[in-house]
């Protein structure tokens, strides 16, 4: 270190080339900072190059880059899509861990960020099954328990679904409560995931009604609308199917999907997709 | 955490407070008053940032007694607006109520002394701590089973030790000047653990506050810190021996304390536990060499412990700093430019070359600190460091408690008399340690981590003491010390009393053009055939990750039949190349500073190559070049910097270590050297 770093001239030097170089950014996952901007979602260049973006999509139910031996087996899947953003790997296992337990909840914004990837493919994929371009309705969510909140201190869940519905507009909803406290998912094999999951979500009232409400207003405002007026059938009862979008953090075997998917269509004329930020 | 805000109005003073358990509060101040008391309570709950918050404000707003209700009341609407973390539509509307008994049965004031002796063993408990409630309740977790209190217990014993002023209860962040200003631009939050401005703060909904509320960014990696998480800080350590007294005279003393407080200056933390630093009796003197005998020490190691020993007496009876060395005698007689404040700890400085043993030398120094009833701390960069030093250290102290801290570590809760840490853990720690050692000073992480330095400064109790250990202290405190602002000691001379390799410099093109055309310099080759001819193992550092595959795959071109390999921070497997370069089974292994210091070979020579990069300052090169000459069968390594310019890192380097070896040669601490010279 020579003594002209710390005099003021230097500073002054120092300053003023800061005056003419690029911005400096700071990286929303590794808290670097960096002058160059690859990417909207604000990562530095190693970052974003280190997310295992899922680009070719193996199975075409979950959405899983690798051949899926959850969704063949599945008795009956109540979802009619679901992608992810990103592959579950080491990497995303190190990001995740910092935002749900040590905290970091600026990660949350990120990762909704990234949700739009994931939400890019789903479009895509249903556009090709309807035949024409797919909206949906509304975004909800798989709450995490009101005492893991508490302790928590967050759903990350609601908070992905949030920056989602931000930065696709799409309204957010609450439709589903967790009633029950379910062991840590993780930890179960996938027939006790399954068993495990009976009667841990429920609808959530205060949700539904504001989900009827603006199923109502958009019925009235544009009946039997374009592409959604799928069943062509005039009357209340042949309305159109709403489209729901369920957000969660991670799909592992598709059963906490199910189940939430489950719960809404069993509730009303609703076709289910999924999206979650990794699988 | 909710806390509920208060007021006690005793002697022309309304003093305000916030609890975490209000009925241990109503009986404490009932019962010690001993007559109707007149208290007011805010309702309704607040978070206990915003608690916190509010009472700071108040007691700048509403500490005269004679005011009346309405008028606190207006004081508390003034307020209100500017609470932290409520959003526009989430207003509170505070009410100050008059605060009769709480419902439910009442904690009679006897079963609240019945319960002061299981505060006051938390209280000692959390001496020197520094915990987030996340983090106590962890530590509940390992204590005695009668400490495993239900939840309304715990949070009763915690405050109960409070209001006896045992520990401090205060939030994981400041927010602002409460009570002055009221406008968003001075929400400026700053973190109590680590010392981070609003720089490093991050915000999100907080179901507590009910609104956005910061947590701190800097610290994030040693558990949240929020605005409104409780943060209990343990009052620094009574003297050993010392058990306290329980009951109605506790009670009576804190009384006391509270009208002095309340009439004099609103000095929080008047007469707290422990304040009076236990003074020591009188230990090691500067006669005390023969006590050293036990410790082997080489007589250069000598006499730097008994420096450090006679700062450590000195400061801790004088308070001033003590002045070693020649330029500092000269420096106490002069005016005092910079004077430790009053209870600021005192600073030394042992800057001992490469391989000086440093380690043998913090054994006397931590000795000294338990020889007087209290706890020391070591704190140094590395995990492997802390892991390879716990044995050392529970050898030479046999009938005491050594604590090793680090991530992950299983002894995370417990307490000793010797603490060996990561820098990290300082974090956890307030006024617990009489001596903090800071080894490794000029480190990653601790050099120009300001969190880290605050977390040390934190750490130490007042009238307590750092000693920082450094083969290559930084440019500010080198000057400090020239100066005799901070007193030192320079350990010129390696354990095995030979003097240091001083480097040679050999220019070469720019290595990338080297790599380009895919061979080395001549001169770079013969120099690596010496060293391999010698049978040396050799540490070759390059100044970039990128470049290390390349070096290797050309190295093992040029010497097919010995074995080379690479390693840097992004390698996986470091930790089993620097073991396979430890038992010589790598001979050659290429790097980058990542491995300047600790990893000591016996028999090894030093190549820095495109050693004018500027990432090699004059430490790393003085680092790289200790790597050298550390056994005492091979003393004479051989350190070689080649690069395409000769900079001032250079140059600086080599004159350091030529400076060293003067100072050693000319206090006699080399051995007789009988071939003369070095090639």
């Amino acid at each position: 270190m020579n003594r002209l770093s710390d005099s003021w001239a230097a500073r002054l030097l120092r300053a003023s080339a800061g005056l003419l170089a690029p911005p400096i950014h700071r990286c929303a996952a590794c808290g670097n900072e960096y002058r160059e901007r690859t990417n909207p979602i604000g990562l530095c260049r190693s970052c974003y190059a280190a997310a295992p973006w899922i680009l070719r999509v193996r199975c075409p139910v979950c959405g899983r880059a690798e051949a899926c031996p959850d969704c063949p087996a599945r008795e009956a899947t109540w979802f009619r899509l679901s992608r992810s953003s990103v592959r579950y790997d080491d990497t995303m296992k190190e990001w995740l861990a910092q935002y749900k337990y040590r905290g970091s909840e600026r990660l949350g914004s990120l990762f909704g960020a990234m949700l739009v990837h994931g939400y890019q493919l789903l479009r895509q994929q249903a556009a090709e099954q309807e035949g024409c371009l797919v909206t949906f309705d509304c975004v909800t969510y798989a709450p995490v328990h009101p005492e893991r909140l508490a302790e928590r201190g967050f759903d990350q869940a609601a908070q992905l679904a949030a920056e989602l519905g931000r930065r696709a507009g799409l309204p957010v909803l609450p439709l589903l409560a967790r009633v029950r406290h379910t062991p840590k998912q993780s930890h179960h094999a996938r027939r006790e995931r399954m068993v495990a999951l009976q009667g841990a979500f429920a609808p959530d009232a205060a949700g539904w009604r504001q989900l009827q409400a603006r199923w109502a207003a958009g019925n009235a405002a544009a009946p039997g609308r374009g592409n959604a007026a799928r069943s062509g059938a005039a009357g209340p009862a042949a309305r159109r199917r709403l489209r729901v979008l369920v957000v969660d953090d991670v799909y592992t075997t598709g059963s906490t999907m199910n189940e939430c998917a489950r719960l809404l269509a069993e509730n009303g004329p609703i076709d289910v997709y999924g999206l979650t930020w990794a699988r | 955490m909710q806390g509920v805000v208060y007021a006690v109005r005793i002697r022309q003073r309304w003093i305000w407070r916030v609890s975490l358990h209000a009925k241990t509060d109503a009986a404490y101040w009932r019962g010690l008053l001993q007559k109707p008391v007149r208290m007011l309570r805010i309702e309704p709950a607040l978070s206990w940032g915003q608690a916190g918050w509010l009472r700071e404000g108040l007691e700048r707003t509403a500490g005269d007694g004679r005011l009346d209700k309405p008028k606190l009341a207006k004081a508390l609407a003034a307020l209100e607006p500017g609470l932290p973390g409520l959003g526009p539509h989430s207003r509170k509307s505070l009410r100050l109520e008059d605060w009769q008994d709480e419902p439910g049965p009442r904690l009679e004031e006897r079963e609240m002394e019945a319960r002061l002796p299981a505060a006051y063993r938390m209280a000692a408990g959390l001496a020197g701590r520094s915990l987030l409630e996340e983090e106590w309740r962890q530590w509940l977790e390992v204590q005695q089973e009668e400490e495993r209190a239900a939840e309304a217990d715990r949070l009763s014993l915690l405050q109960l030790a409070n209001l006896q002023g045992w520990l401090e209860l205060t939030t994981g962040l400041s927010c602002g000047d409460p009570g002055k200003a009221a406008t968003k631009q001075d929400r400026k939050h700053r973190c109590r653990r680590c010392g981070s401005g609003e720089a490093s703060m991050s915000r999100s909904f907080c179901l507590a506050c009910g609104g956005d509320c910061a947590y701190c960014e800097a610290c994030l990696g040693m558990g949240r810190a929020r605005f409104c998480t409780l943060l209990i800080r343990g009052q620094a350590r009574r003297k050993a021996g010392d058990t306290g007294t329980y009951g109605r005279s506790v009670l009576g003393v804190r009384h006391k304390e509270e009208l002095a407080t309340a009439q004099g200056a609103r000095d929080g933390s008047g007469g707290r536990l422990g304040r009076t630093a236990a003074a020591g009796e009188v230990g090691h003197g500067a006669q005390g060499a023969e006590k050293l005998a036990k410790w082997g020490l080489s007589p250069a190691q000598t006499e730097a412990v008994l420096a450090a020993l006679t700062f450590l007496e000195q400061e801790g009876q004088a308070g001033g700093p003590a002045s070693v060395g020649w330029r500092g005698r000269l420096a106490s007689l002069l005016p005092r430019r910079r004077q430790g404040k009053d209870g600021e700890a005192g600073r030394f400085l042992l800057w001992a070359v490469t391989g000086a043993g440093k380690t043998e030398m913090i054994f006397p120094l931590l000795e000294r600190e338990l020889n007087r009833g209290g706890r020391a701390l070591v704190a140094t960069p590395r995990r492997d460091v802390v892991l390879e030093l716990l044995p050392r250290l529970r050898k030479a102290f046999p009938d005491r408690t050594v604590v090793g801290l680090y991530g992950g570590s299983e002894e995370r809760w417990e307490s000793g008399d010797i603490t060996l840490a990561t820098t990290h853990q300082l974090l956890r720690f307030h006024q617990g340690f009489g001596l903090v050692i800071i080894d490794e000073l000029d480190a990653f992480p601790y050099h120009n981590d300001p969190m880290l330095q605050y977390a040390a400064e934190q750490s130490v109790r007042p009238g307590g003491q750092f000693v920082f250990l450094s083969a290559t202290p930084p440019a500010g405190l080198q000057r400090e010390a020239r100066a005799g602002h901070l007193p030192h000691v320079r350990v010129p001379v390696r354990f095995h009393r030979h003097p240091l390799p001083v480097p040679r410099c050999l220019g070469m093109k720019p290595l990338e053009q080297h790599l380009a055309r895919r061979r080395l310099p001549a001169a770079l080759r013969r120099e690596l055939a010496v060293s391999l001819k010698r049978g040396a193992q050799i540490f070759l550092f390059v100044p970039k990750i990128k470049v290390v595959p390349a070096v290797v795959q050309l190295l093992r071109t040029m010497y097919p039949d010995i074995i080379i390999d690479g390693t840097s921070s992004q390698d996986e497997e470091r930790a089993e190349k620097v073991i396979a370069f430890r038992e010589g089974r790598i001979r050659l292994l290429v790097t980058t500073t990542i491995l300047e210091r600790g990893v000591t070979v016996p028999k090894t020579d030093v190549f820095i190559v495109g050693a004018e990069s500027a990432l090699f300052d004059e430490a790393a090169l003085v680092q790289m070049a200790g790597r050298a000459g550390r056994s005492k069968d091979d003393p004479k390594g051989r350190v070689l910097f080649a690069g395409a310019a000769r900079t001032r890192s250079q140059t600086g380097a080599i004159r350091q270590i030529k400076r060293m070896n003067r100072i050693a040669r000319a206090k006699g601490y080399l051995l007789e050297e009988q071939g003369r010279e070095r090639q």
